[in-house]
C-alpha cells in the first residue's frame, strides 16, 4: 500500500536522511521524500498499522530535524 | 560596541570576548541550539552541528592566539545569510514550478433544482449541469449543453491559442472559459477528469528518482564523513609530523584549516540542485503539453537511439480521406450512394469515411439486410439490390494498383460497378518531426499493421526508410524488443490504445493525445496531450537539456567544493571562501536548475 504525505523540512540534505530514516522503519518497505513537492511517499508492508509507523516516523524525522512535521 | 572593540584594542581579551560574543549569539543562537539537539540524538554529521563546531573552534583560537575574534562572528553571519538566499532561492523556484501545476479546481458550480451550488468537485456526479463563467476553469469533464465561447486549453495541450467551442462538443477540465458562460453536462466524476489526472501525474512524477539523483544520494552519504575525517587528519598529522621532525608544529593554524574544512562538508547544493533540475524540467515540459511519469524517464528520453512509431493516427491523421471514386457502368454519384448506404451501420473508420464522403442524407429504410465479413467488408441489401463493398475477393473482381491507398471495390447486384480508393494522409507536421529526430541523432522507424505498400506511401511522404508493416499487435511487441537488442534506447510513439502492450515494453512509452483514456496513463512513461507528434523531439531536447543541467551541477559543485577543500588545505585560503563553497554554490547550483523551466 502507497501513501502520499505532506512533509515539512527544511534542509535538503535533511530530507535525505529522514527518507533514510523512514526507510529502516519497520513496516516499510520503501520511502521516499520529495524536497521540492514537500511530499513524502511511503510504501507499507501488508498488514502494517499505518498510524503506528506514521507516529514512529514522525518521531524518527524529528530527531533529524527539530521543525520536521508530517502530516498524516 | 563594535566601534568600542576597535577603539580600544587593548581591552582585556576577556572583554573583548565577551563583546565579540554579543554579535556571534545574536547571529547564531539557533544554530547552536540546533547543535545542540543534534548532539543529544547523535546527529554528529548534521550541518548546524558542524557550523557549531567550526565557528566555536574559531573563537577558540582566536582567544589561544589572542587573534581575530571576527572571524568567528563573520563566518557565522555569512552562513546565516547563505542560508536566508537558499531559502528565498529554494521558495521562489518552488513556487514558479508550483504556478504551472497550479490547475486545481477549488469548486464546481453545480446546477441542482433550478439553482446553483458551489460545491467540491468530488461531490459532482456524472450527469450534472455544472455552469462555468468567463475566466474560470472547467473542473469537470463533459458535454456542453448550451452556451457557445472560446476557451483557453493551453494547461493541456501547451498551446495558447483559444479554441471555439459550441453544443455539443467534448470539454475537458483543465481548460479556461474566456468569453461566455457555459453550462457543461458532465462525463466523468472528478477523479476520471482529465484535470485530476494530470495533476496526479505530475505530483507523482519525481518520487521516481533518476540515476543522477540516487548517485547524489549515494554520494552525500559519503561526502560529510569523508571531509570530517580528514579534517581530523589534518589537525592531527601534520603537527604531529612536524613536531616530529623538530618544526614548529603550529597547531593552531592546522586546526583552524581543519575548522574550515568542516564548514564546506555540507552537501546541500548537491543534494537539492539535482532534484530540483529534474523537478523544474519536468515542470517545463508540462507547460509544453508533455507529460513525463518521472525523473528517471527524462534520464532515458535523453539516451534515446531510435523511436519506434505506430502509424494510423500517430503520423497520419487516423481520418480516412476520399481519393478517388472510379465508377464503371454507372454514375460516380449512384456509386458512392450504394456504398455509403451500404456502409452506413459500420463503426470501421473506412464506412465512416464513405459515409461522410457521400455526404448526402442516409436513408435507413431503403437498406433491408446487413452482414459485415469481417476484415473483408459489408454485404447489404440496398433498395432491394445485393450491393457488395470490400476487398477484391468479396466483390470477385480484380484488384488495381492502389499506389498505398486503401483500395475498395463495388459491386451491384453481382456487377461490378467500380473503385473507391481512400486514403489516410499524413500530419502536416509529420515530415518536420521526422526530420527534426534525425537531427538530433534519433532513427525513426515505422511499425504498422497495415499493408507494406500502405505503410511505404506514408513513411516516403514523412521520411521514414525503415518500415515494418503487416504486424499484429503481438508482433509490435517482438519487433520492439529486436530493436532494443540491437543497442540503444528504444522509445514508441502510439496513441495508448491499441498499443499499450507495445508502450509497456519500450524504454519509454509514449502515449499521443490519450490524457482521457486509462490505458494511455497507465502504460506509458510520457504523456504528449494533444496530438502533435512534433513534441516528441521536444521531449528529446528538454529531456537533454535537463541531463545538462545535472551534469553542471555535479561537476560545478563537486569541483568547487573540492578546489576549494584543496586550497584550505593549503592554506591559501580562510574560512570565508570555505563559506562560499558552502552556501555561494548552493545558490549557483539552484539558479542554473531553474532553467530547465524555460
Amino acid at each position: 500500500m502507497k501513501k502520499v504525505y505532506k512533509i515539512e523540512v527544511d534542509c535538503p540534505n535533511c530530507a535525505l536522511k529522514v527518507e533514510e530514516c523512514i526507510k529502516k522503519l519497520e513496516g516499510v518497505l520503501d520511502a521516499s521524500v520529495n524536497f521540492m513537492a514537500l511530499k513524502l511517499t511511503v510504501d507499507f508492508c501488508d498488514g502494517a498499522d499505518e498510524q503506528k509507523v506514521m507516529k514512529a516516523a514522525q518521531k524518527a524525522a524529528k530527531k533529524v530535524e527539530r521543525d520536521c512535521v508530517i502530516y498524516f | 560596541m563594535l566601534a568600542l572593540l576597535i577603539l580600544a584594542p587593548e581591552l582585556k581579551w576577556y572583554i573583548e570576548l565577551a563583546l565579540w560574543l554579543v554579535p556571534y549569539l545574536v547571529i547564531g543562537y539557533d544554530v547552536l541550539l540546533s547543535a545542540a539537539r543534534g548532539l543529544i540524538h547523535g546527529q554528529l554529521l548534521d550541518e548546524n552541528f558542524l557550523m557549531a563546531i567550526a565557528t566555536v573552534g574559531a573563537l577558540a583560537i582566536a582567544i589561544w592566539g589572542r587573534g581575530d575574534y571576527t572571524e568567528a562572528v563573520a563566518v557565522m553571519l555569512f552562513y546565516q545569510i547563505g542560508e536566508l538566499f537558499q531559502s528565498i532561492a529554494l521558495g521562489k523556484s518552488r513556487k514558479s514550478i508550483s504556478a504551472l501545476m497550479d490547475i486545481r479546481p477549488d469548486f464546481a458550480r453545480v446546477e441542482r433544482g433550478g439553482e446553483l451550488y458551489e460545491l467540491s468537485p468530488d461531490e459532482v456526479e456524472i450527469g450534472e449541469i455544472i455552469v462555468v463563467n468567463p475566466g474560470e476553469r472547467v473542473a469537470i469533464d463533459g458535454v456542453i449543453e448550451s452556451g457557445e465561447s472560446a476557451i483557453d486549453s493551453s494547461a493541456l495541450t501547451g498551446e495558447s491559442m483559444p479554441s471555439d467551442v459550441y453544443v455539443g462538443d467534448e470539454i475537458l477540465s483543465a481548460s479556461v472559459n474566456l468569453s461566455s458562460p457555459l453550462r457543461i453536462r458532465t462525463t466523468k466524476v472528478y477523479g476520471e477528469s482529465a484535470v485530476a489526472r494530470i495533476l496526479d501525474l505530475v505530483e507523482n512524477a519525481s518520487s521516481r528518482k533518476s540515476k543522477s539523483e540516487k548517485f547524489i544520494s549515494k554520494f552525500a552519504k559519503v561526502y560529510t564523513p569523508a571531509v570530517c575525517a580528514a579534517a581530523l587528519l589534518l589537525a592531527l598529522l601534520p603537527p604531529l609530523v612536524l613536531f616530529a621532525t623538530g618544526r614548529d608544529a603550529n597547531v593552531g593554524e592546522w586546526i583552524y584549516r581543519a575548522l574550515s574544512f568542516l564548514v564546506i562538508s555540507c552537501p546541500c547544493a548537491l543534494v537539492i540542485s539535482i532534484p530540483m533540475g529534474f523537478f523544474a524540467s519536468l515542470g517545463g515540459a508540462s507547460k509544453r503539453g508533455i507529460l513525463v511519469k518521472g525523473s528517471n524517464c527524462l534520464e532515458t528520453l535523453a539516451s534515446l537511439k531510435c523511436v519506434a512509431t505506430d502509424k494510423t493516427g500517430t503520423l497520419t491523421c487516423g481520418r480516412f480521406v476520399l481519393r478517388e471514386v472510379e465508377a464503371v457502368g454507372i454514375s460516380r454519384e449512384l456509386l458512392l450512394e450504394y456504398a455509403a448506404h451500404a456502409e452506413h451501420a459500420s463503426s470501421h473508420p473506412i464506412a465512416k469515411s464513405i459515409v461522410s464522403a457521400y455526404g448526402g442524407k442516409i436513408d435507413r429504410a431503403r437498406v433491408s439486410e446487413i452482414r459485415e465479413e469481417r476484415g473483408r467488408g459489408v454485404v447489404a441489401t440496398v433498395d432491394g439490390i445485393e450491393v457488395r463493398v470490400g476487398t477484391p475477393a468479396l466483390v470477385g473482381c480484380q484488384a488495381k494498383e492502389s499506389d498505398g491507398a486503401t483500395l475498395l471495390c463495388v459491386s451491384v447486384s453481382g456487377v461490378f460497378a467500380g473503385y473507391i480508393t481512400l486514403a489516410d494522409a499524413p500530419k502536416e507536421n509529420a515530415a518536420a518531426a521526422v526530420s527534426a529526430l534525425g537531427k538530433l541523432g534519433v532513427r525513426t522507424v515505422m511499425l504498422t499493421g497495415d499493408r507494406e505498400d500502405v505503410g511505404r506511401a506514408v513513411a516516403r511522404e514523412v521520411g521514414i526508410c525503415d518500415v515494418r508493416a503487416s504486424l499484429l499487435p503481438e508482433d509490435k511487441v517482438g519487433e520492439l524488443e529486436s530493436l532494443m537488442e540491437s543497442g540503444g534506447k528504444v522509445a514508441f510513439v502510439g496513441d495508448g490504445i491499441n498499443d499499450a502492450p507495445v508502450l509497456a515494453r519500450a524504454d519509454v512509452g509514449i502515449a499521443m493525445g490519450g490524457i482521457g483514456s486509462d490505458a494511455a496513463t497507465d502504460a506509458a512513461d510520457v504523456v504528449i496531450m494533444d496530438d502533435d507528434i512534433s513534441k516528441v523531439a521536444d521531449a528529446i531536447k528538454l529531456s537533454r537539456k535537463c541531463m545538462r543541467i545535472a551534469k553542471q551541477n555535479i561537476v560545478f559543485s563537486i569541483g568547487v567544493k573540492l578546489a576549494c577543500l584543496a586550497l584550505v588545505a593549503i592554506g591559501v585560503a580562510g574560512m570565508d571562501l570555505a563559506i562560499f563553497a558552502d552556501v555561494g554554490v548552493l545558490v549557483i547550483a539552484v539558479m542554473n536548475s531553474m532553467r530547465g523551466l524555460r
